[in-house]
């Protein structure tokens, strides 16, 4: 059996983080830890080392551009790919799995656990190739 | 006596004769053509002559030759038949004295004799003539005494004897023996600034030369100064040499006032006033026509006035001008107008003259006011010149306002779009709020819709209530990205498809609230629509919209008409209308969707606000007043247009108007072109 892939997910929503990490983990696929306090993200994923992150963009306290930022000035998460989930796109405008500006990926809420999956795999996969 | 009026006497041949050769009365019967032909015994009285001498001549020829002329006219009177009442003329008599006969004439009936009587009125004549002869010495007598004559002997040039008439004493207060007592005397009375100009004249008569009158003051002996005019006559002898010189001394003091008064009337005149007598010439000038001119007085005087007028004028214009046969009323102006003068220095003016004759004791004498008008030609032409400039000005200013209002028209123009734009702006941003504020809690419902139905078994109705909750999830998440797009509207996503199918999601998005509103649906599609390029979440989303409204416009139930219709070029008249604000090209195919109602139909006057961001017709909680704007906004996208209008039957039509993907243009590449 494959080992798991950790994924972390910074938003500010807990409802969110957990339905979205029970969908995920319901696969079997997929380990998930849920930050919603976005001045921690760095430290979660420090710690937690996660194969990506889905980052919400807009957060009280620090938005998704920041953390994306510090992230990628740490040596420990500079190589995670990140997602960003974000309500401020509208589907349309976030093709799936598509690469945005700047190599960075996008979905838009309301997401479904598959679209999540499908840019999940899709990321991994190619990282793995 | 006999009472001879009592009872007619019968008179006869007879005694008329007798009465004839009695009367002391010259009677005379003469013929027309001027002989006598009978006379009275008076006749020999009277002039001497036997009867026989006076019919053998002409009556005419006994007449005084100064009054012949006169008798011949009286005789021809007669011969017309005209009576004569009085006439008198002189006879002369056998002895070669004339007689003066005052003659009453009549003619016969056919003008063939004369009847006349005469009498002779030599001594009234005589007194009457020593009356107008008494009277004549009366005034040469008075004249004699007033008129003030004097004689100076000469010999060799120089003064020997003067003599003064009696006169003297009325115009200088002098007798003659004044002037015998003191030689100098004549001179000493002259006004001391006129004594040069006498002593030079006479220096010239004593040189034998004539000079005009003089005129010069004179103190008289009671202390008043006197006008006086010296008239002097030269008399020579044989060969030429002056022997005496008589003078003529006339007061014209009252002249002089009245030269005066006039004088000063003259210079108080604006214009240059000029006076001319009967034959042309120049008798007097104001000081300002001198100015005017550039001469003196003295080079104007006695010229021809014509000498003011330019060569070229001096015939004809200027002629006319100055004729003294105009008007001589004296008091109506003769206006010469549009006449050039010429100075001294032959510089031209434009002039007006006013010419007014006047007859006065020496003839005819001209009045003229020469008025320089170059000024009023300047001020004129300025006055044209200025009113072309203010023309042209008011013209401009015309112009510039027209511009100003057409500015002030886009300034309000613009301060709507602005507005408009304000309020939009504020709505976008209000959109990306809600917009963000639902999406978190539609992601959280989606996902645990998700984690829900991997969880249930099979039961029916909890998949179906599972679905249902799905589709509600995707109409919010539809909605919102409406607003999201008003607030950003992005590029559509297009896509080849067919306009059927978001026109039938939208339906069936919709079926329960349709059902609910009791509202039936009816399909007219055209089986020809061809492919067109859209984005078709987005025209979903617009016909969710305009269903939405007409489910609320209907709210106990009714119709909707779905019309898909193609119009292929070229595009019928009365589709025109809706193309206008959309990008389409001549020969583009167009594919036209209706939905009509059978609601209650938008207010007129609030069908042009009807896409404006947050105006509704609804009821309060019912529309957000966005849904239209944000049609607008995607069939904008597409290069569409929207339209609504109230149905002559009732309710709403909404027509959109959106590009075929077949084009006219590609049928005429087609290889059958040019057939």
């Amino acid at each position: 059996m494959p080992l798991k892939k950790k994924v972390l997910i910074v938003d500010d929503e807990p409802a969110l983080t957990s339905l979205l990490r029970a969908n995920l983990e319901a696969t079997g696929r997929y380990h998930v830890l849920e930050e919603n306090i976005s001045r921690f993200a760095l430290a979660s994923a420090c710690a937690f080392g996660p194969d990506v992150i889905l980052l919400d963009v807009a957060m009280p306290e620090m938005d998704g551009g920041d953390i994306a930022s510090q992230l990628k000035n740490e040596a420990r998460t500079r190589d995670v790919p990140i997602v960003f989930i974000t309500a401020l796109l509208a589907s349309e405008e976030t093709p799936l799995g598509g690469v945005m500006s700047g190599g960075r990926r996008f979905l838009s809420k309301p997401v479904s656990v598959a679209e999540v999956i499908e840019c999940i795999e899709s990321i991994t996969g190619e990282k793995s190739t | 006596m006999p009472d001879l009026a009592a009872k007619p006497v019968a008179t006869s041949d007879g005694e008329l004769a007798a009465l004839f050769q009695l009367s002391l009365e010259m009677l005379c019967i003469a013929s027309t053509d001027g002989f006598f032909k009978r006379l009275n015994p008076a006749f020999q009285n009277t002039l001497g002559y036997s009867q026989q001498e006076l019919m053998a001549r002409p009556l005419v020829d006994f007449v005084h030759p100064d009054d012949q002329e006169s008798t011949l006219r009286e005789l021809h009177k007669l011969a017309e038949g005209q009576p004569t009442i009085r006439f008198d003329n002189r006879y002369r008599c056998a002895d070669g004295s004339y007689r003066w006969l005052s003659w009453t004439a009549v003619p016969d009936s056919h003008g063939q004799r004369i009847y006349a009587a005469a009498s002779d009125v030599t001594s009234r004549r005589h007194f009457e003539d020593a009356l107008r002869e008494s009277q004549r010495r009366y005034r040469q007598l008075l004249e004699a005494i007033t008129t003030y004559r004097y004689s100076v002997e000469v010999r060799d040039g120089r003064t020997q004897f003067t003599w003064h008439s009696e006169g003297s004493l009325v115009a200088t207060g002098y007798a003659p023996a004044d002037f015998e007592a003191d030689p100098y005397l004549w001179f000493n009375m002259i006004h001391a600034d006129d004594r040069e100009l006498v002593r030079r004249e006479l220096r010239r008569v004593l040189a034998n030369q004539d000079v005009p009158p003089i005129e010069h003051r004179i103190r008289h002996k009671n202390g008043q100064v006197r006008w006086v005019q010296d008239t002097i006559v030269l008399n020579r002898d044989e060969r030429g040499r002056l022997i005496r010189y008589d003078g003529l001394v006339q007061d014209i003091t009252e002249r002089k006032r009245v030269e005066k008064r006039f004088r000063r009337l003259l210079e108080s005149a604006p214009d240059a006033m000029v006076v001319v007598d009967g034959a042309g010439r120049i008798a007097m000038v104001s000081v300002r026509t001198e100015k005017l001119f550039g001469y003196s007085r003295q080079e104007l005087l006695g010229r021809d006035v014509r000498c003011l007028l330019p060569e070229r004028l001096r015939a004809g214009q200027g002629q006319d001008c100055f004729s003294s046969s105009a008007p001589s009323t004296g008091i109506a102006m003769h206006d010469c107008r549009d006449l050039y003068c010429l100075r001294k220095n032959g510089d031209e003016f434009p002039a007006q003259i006013f010419v007014s004759p006047t007859e006065g004791d020496d003839g005819v004498l001209l009045y003229a006011a020469i008025r320089d008008i170059s000024e009023h030609r300047e001020a004129q032409a300025r006055v044209a010149q200025r009113t072309g400039q203010l023309a042209q000005l008011n013209a401009e200013l015309s112009g510039a306002l027209a511009a100003l209002q057409a500015t002030n028209e886009q300034l309000v123009n613009t301060q709507l779009q602005l507005v408009q734009a304000a309020k939009t702006e504020t709505v976008g941003r209000l959109a990306a709020g809600i917009a963000h504020e639902v999406k978190n809690p539609l992601a959280i419902a989606s996902l645990a819709v998700e984690y829900l139905s991997s969880r249930i078994n099979s039961d029916c109705q909890t998949v179906e209530a599972i679905t249902e909750l799905q589709q509600a999830i995707k109409r919010a998440d539809v909605a919102v990205q409406g607003l999201m797009r008003f607030a950003r509207p992005g590029k559509p996503n297009l896509k080849p498809g067919d306009l059927k199918a978001p026109v039938e999601t939208a339906l069936l998005m919709l079926k329960r609230e349709l059902a609910l509103a009791h509202v039936t649906v009816t399909r007219e599609y055209d089986p020809s629509i061809p492919s067109m390029r859209i984005d078709a979440s987005s025209i979903e989303q617009v016909f969710i919209n305009i269903f939405m409204n007409a489910i609320d416009a209907m709210p106990h139930g009714g119709k909707v008409t779905v019309r898909i219709r193609v119009a292929r070029p070229p595009v019928p008249e009365t589709d025109c209308d809706l193309l206008r604000g959309g990008s389409f090209r001549p020969h583009d195919t167009l594919v036209i969707a209706e939905v009509e109602d059978t609601g209650v139909g938008i207010p007129p006057e609030k069908l042009p606000q009807i896409f404006e961001p947050f105006f509704t017709t609804k009821p309060v909680g019912k529309g957000t007043g966005l849904g239209l704007t944000v049609c607008r906004s995607i069939v904008k996208l597409h290069g569409g247009t929207i339209a609504i209008a109230n149905c002559a039957a009732g309710g709403v039509r909404v027509t959109i108007v959106l590009k075929g993907m077949e084009t006219y243009a590609s049928q005429e590449e087609s290889p059958d072109r040019g057939r």
